[in-house]
């Protein structure tokens, strides 16, 4: 057992695809939340494969995508500070904010350095004492752990010159707006399989009460995927609202404990804004008080600027929610590539925009 | 149309996900099954293993799933092990399935 190639095995791929086939009585619209699965969606073709029965809207859950301009306002500031490090993962380099990216900053006079995970800030912090270390803290609550354990690594090893510029993100909440939306379209829900590994899906059970909605559990290799989808098809197809696992290896009720209680010690649930979106009620993890000393925020006093985007030709808060289809905006492969994004849709590993321009722009590698 | 009848499921799926050896891939955001192939330190909050993704080796942090063993199979996530694998359950949803469609799969 690798836990990869039994999941893309063609013989399932092809049979479940011909049972969706077969019990479809109309098109059915199902969102994947995760950009993750969306790239994995669009790379092996199930979307074109199920186009005349299903249509896939692609979800929100790309946190470098959501990240507000404004986190990365803040980051850039940061970083021309003296005798200050920012610290972030490699793929929000190249977002947009504002006033350029951080990788534009870090041409110029910012400070930045790409990391693996926010331990390795922590170890920076230990190497370059003169320095203030920040970590930009992004991701949903799949990041927000490593996060959480870094902070309290710094506390044990008594760093002080380490804090974080926190923006996790909280992915059922958006799924709530979307789903209460006067113009959603969406009829089922393919969750975020790697998010359920740590939060567990028991939440997930009050959403598909309130929105009668099917909710598959669903993981990333193709078999995943076309599971989660036939699970949902079936459900709509027989009028029913359940709440299902469909990616058992790895989520469990409850999800990951070690890593629930390590993030209860350390954030709290909060408001937050999603770029392309709004402030999302509860969309957000933010430090708890008793953490203040590892707050960037506390510790240089930053506003919390709540800076409007820029209006360009991109599209991307649409094709956040679901709204248009990244070939439906007019940049998309023409001002907008991966090597001059408009928009992080375009920049993220995870990002819609980029995943259409990697498996549907016909002029593309 | 083109991906799904050439099979593009198949090969190099993973290719732009695996993590590299001297840690200059920095995307955090996809998940990946490697394998534990041993532990480097144990100390609550600070454990780190050696883990195995397709021939590839790599240093991950282990905080989240420290009771894991050698030779289980961990999902990574930025650099930190997520959750263990559930073995029992992935061959019996493997099992369905080939019964269903009647396959033999791989092993």
């Amino acid at each position: 057992m690798k836990y990869l190639s039994e999941y893309r095995d063609p013989k399932h791929a092809h049979g479940l695809v011909d049972r969706i086939r077969e019990i479809s009585t109309q098109r059915w619209t199902i969102m994947e939340v995760c950009g993750g699965q969306t790239h994995a969606l669009l790379r092996s073709g199930i979307d074109e494969a199920l186009s005349e029965c299903v249509e896939l809207i692609h979800g929100p859950g790309c946190p470098v995508c959501v990240t507000p301009a404004s986190a990365i306002h803040n980051a850039i500031h940061l970083s021309m500070r003296p005798q200050t490090l920012v610290a972030t993962f490699g793929d929000m380099l190249r977002v947009p904010g504002n006033h350029g990216s951080l990788l534009d900053a870090q041409a110029g006079k910012g400070n930045i350095k790409a990391v693996y995970s926010p331990m390795d800030a922590v170890q920076l912090a230990r190497k370059n004492p003169e320095q203030e270390v920040v970590f930009l803290a992004v991701g949903f609550e799949t990041t927000a752990p490593a996060t959480a354990i870094a902070i309290l690594q710094a506390a044990q090893l008594k760093v002080k010159n380490f804090s974080v510029l926190c923006s996790h993100v909280c992915v059922l909440p958006a799924m709530k707006l979307l789903a209460a939306s006067k113009q959603n379209r969406v009829q089922g829900f393919l969750a975020a399989g790697h998010v359920c590994t740590l939060t567990g899906f028991e939440e997930y059970a009050g959403f598909v009460e309130q929105f009668q909605m099917p909710v598959a559990v669903t993981g990333f290799e193709p078999t995943d995927l076309l599971v989660g989808i036939l699970e949902v098809v079936t459900q709509l197809e027989q009028q029913q609202a359940n709440l299902i696992n469909c990616y058992p290896r790895a989520v469990k009720r409850n999800g990951n404990h070690s890593a629930r209680q390590i993030c209860e010690q350390i954030f709290d649930v909060t408001n937050r804004r999603w770029r392309g979106m709004q402030v999302i009620p509860n969309g957000g993890l933010c430090l708890k008080s008793q953490w203040a000393a590892y707050d960037a925020e506390l510790k240089f006093s930053l506003s919390d600027v709540d800076q409007q985007e820029i209006q360009t030709e991109c599209r991307s808060g649409e094709v956040l929610t679901g709204t248009i289809k990244p070939s439906e905006c007019s940049a998309f492969g023409n001002q907008c590539t991966p090597q001059t994004p408009l928009g992080a849709p375009m920049v993220s590993t995870e990002g819609a925009c980029a995943a259409y321009y990697r498996y549907r722009n016909n002029n593309s590698d | 149309m083109a991906a799904w009848q050439q099979g593009n499921w198949q090969s190099g799926l993973h290719e732009h996900c695996k993590p590299t050896g001297a840690g200059e891939k920095t995307t955090m955001c996809l998940g990946v099954p490697g394998k534990v192939v041993g532990w480097i330190d144990r100390t609550p909050l600070f454990s780190k293993a050696e883990i195995e993704f397709e021939g590839v080796r790599k240093v991950c942090h282990m905080a989240c799933v420290e009771d894991a063993e050698i030779g289980d199979y961990v999902i990574v996530h930025a650099g930190m092990a997520i959750c263990r694998i559930d073995t029992q359950a992935a061959l019996l949803q493997l099992d369905t399935l080939q019964r269903l469609f009647n396959s033999t799969g791989e092993t």
